[in-house]
């Protein structure tokens, strides 16, 4: 992976001498051992910290909205660039937002890089037993070593719960590809989660729902860090009309979820960001997923994650569904 | 000491078809429970899910959706786009675990006044049975 860091920063000084970008947004090493966390450079200099390896990284395109977000306004000049590091995921979420209009493909330079899935260091720690100090990626086998332990993992065990359920490992519309794909990751559609609930009974699902909204302190960590809930004014904030009201009770936690999970329906990218973000584990991805499956088992949509131009709930079909 | 339980059942009726469906039942003097409580939308396109959600929250039984048949909508296109969303809605309500019955689509136009007061009739008696709402119903 260490060529690969070097062949990004070779492209990001080419991209900043040639007067191209104004900004690079990318990854550094975070504070916590193993942790990334997004990096900004206004110059190659700044860029000199950029990595990029196989361990769990946020997702950078929510970053966009604010460095191009207002293109429309006319407050960025055209020819302002800002180069992007783009997985297959971001890349989704990037395609959201120039679908949505927020911002201009013309303004980005996509680096993409290939993906085999990413790990997640804490499911490495729990196989370890301890805490890991060294973890080395070849290929297919993880070598975790802590203190006293070390261990030999398959990559499959400890993969990010959300790269299992990847739809998106490859960029398309790439300015620059790093490299190749070496073996395609496999594009699963995955909904095993969503039936077990199904199969509940009401009663059920709602104690089960209780539990989990109950727990919500409202903070909107899962709004900020989706790139769907790109509302340049979110009802969230709006209190007339008050949609959701600021009374601690079951009903609103309810009404949050309903409405934050309505809205992302049909445009959700399934980043899982909402769900890792979120501080008291809330199961969204759930929420998402059971919108997800409905729209492709109702409106004949092959994959509702990839943002189309017209969104499934933006048009209708003749022969929709009759019901009633 | 038993009250009969009387069910509180909003009802969004479109202004062009349902909204005068339930004048022709009512200027036809036909009978129907007065549980249901109708509030006129411009279009059944107008209903946003959040107003049934909101609705259960302050203390509705059951809600109702009627609108125009399709090809009849005033606005052409909206009861196609309101039959999309409460396909996902009705759906997703139900994973939350509120009873799909509680939530009907149907569509009435303006000379079906027979109609408006039969489905009335129905969905309250079906509500009744039911009983109260008391899933994300606000607290009071």
């Amino acid at each position: 992976m260490m060529n690969m860091t070097e062949k990004m920063l070779e492209q990001i000084r080419d991209l900043f001498e040639k007067k191209n970008i104004k900004l690079f947004i990318g990854f550094e090493k975070g504070f916590e051992k193993f942790s990334r966390i997004p990096a900004f450079a206004e110059n190659y200099d700044e860029a000199k910290s950029m990595i990029i390896d196989e361990f769990e990284t946020p997702l950078l395109a929510k970053y966009l909205i604010r460095e191009l977000g207002e293109v429309g306004a006319g407050a960025v000049e055209k020819s302002e660039r800002v180069g992007i590091l783009t997985r297959g995921c971001d890349y989704l979420s990037i395609r959201r937002l120039v679908v949505d209009n927020i911002i201009l493909r013309e303004n980005l330079v996509i680096i993409g890089i290939p993906c085999n899935g990413l790990i997640d260091p804490k499911k490495a720690n729990k196989l370890l037993g301890e805490e890991a100090q060294e973890i080395t990626v070849d290929e297919k086998i993880v070598l975790a070593k802590g203190e006293i332990k070390s261990r030999e993992i398959n990559k499959e065990e400890i993969l990010l719960d959300r790269c299992k359920k990847c739809i998106m490992s490859k960029v398309e519309e790439s300015d620059i590809l790093l490299e190749e794909n070496m073996d395609d990751m496999e594009v699963s559609k995955d909904y095993s989660a969503v039936e077990e609930i199904e199969k509940l009974t009401t009663e059920e699902r709602y104690e089960f729902w209780r539990r989990q909204f109950d727990r919500c302190i409202r903070c909107f960590a899962c709004r900020d860090a989706c790139t769907a809930c790109n509302c340049r004014k979110c009802i969230f904030d709006i209190t007339e009309p008050e949609m959701l009201e600021k009374t601690v009770a079951t009903s609103e936690q309810f009404m949050f979820h309903f409405i934050r999970a309505f809205h992302v329906a049909g445009r959700c990218t399934a980043c899982g960001e909402c769900e890792k973000v979120c501080p008291v584990d809330i199961p969204l991805g759930l929420l998402n997923g059971k919108f997800k499956k409905d729209i492709e088992l109702l409106f004949d949509v092959d994959e509702a994650g990839i943002p189309a131009e017209i969104e499934p709930l933006g048009e209708f079909k003749l022969d929709d569904p009759v019901e009633w | 000491m038993s009250v009969e339980f009387k069910p509180n059942i909003i009802c969004f009726a479109c202004n062009w078809c349902s909204y005068t469906g339930a004048d022709m039942a009512g200027t036809s003097r036909m009978k129907y429970p007065a549980t249901i409580r109708i509030i006129r939308v411009p279009c059944s396109g107008r209903v946003n899910p959040t107003f049934v959600m909101k609705a259960y929250q302050k203390g509705a039984d059951g809600v109702l959706i009627a609108g125009c048949h399709p090809g009849d909508c005033h606005y052409n296109s909206g009861n196609y786009f309101a039959k999309r969303r409460f396909l996902l809605a009705t759906r997703f309500m139900t994973f939350l675990g509120i009873d799909e019955k509680r939530l009907r689509m149907e569509w009435i136009s303006a000379a079906e006044g027979v109609k408006f007061a039969r489905v009335m009739r129905e969905f309250s008696e079906t509500i009744s049975k039911l009983g109260p709402n008391l899933r994300a119903r606000e607290e009071a």
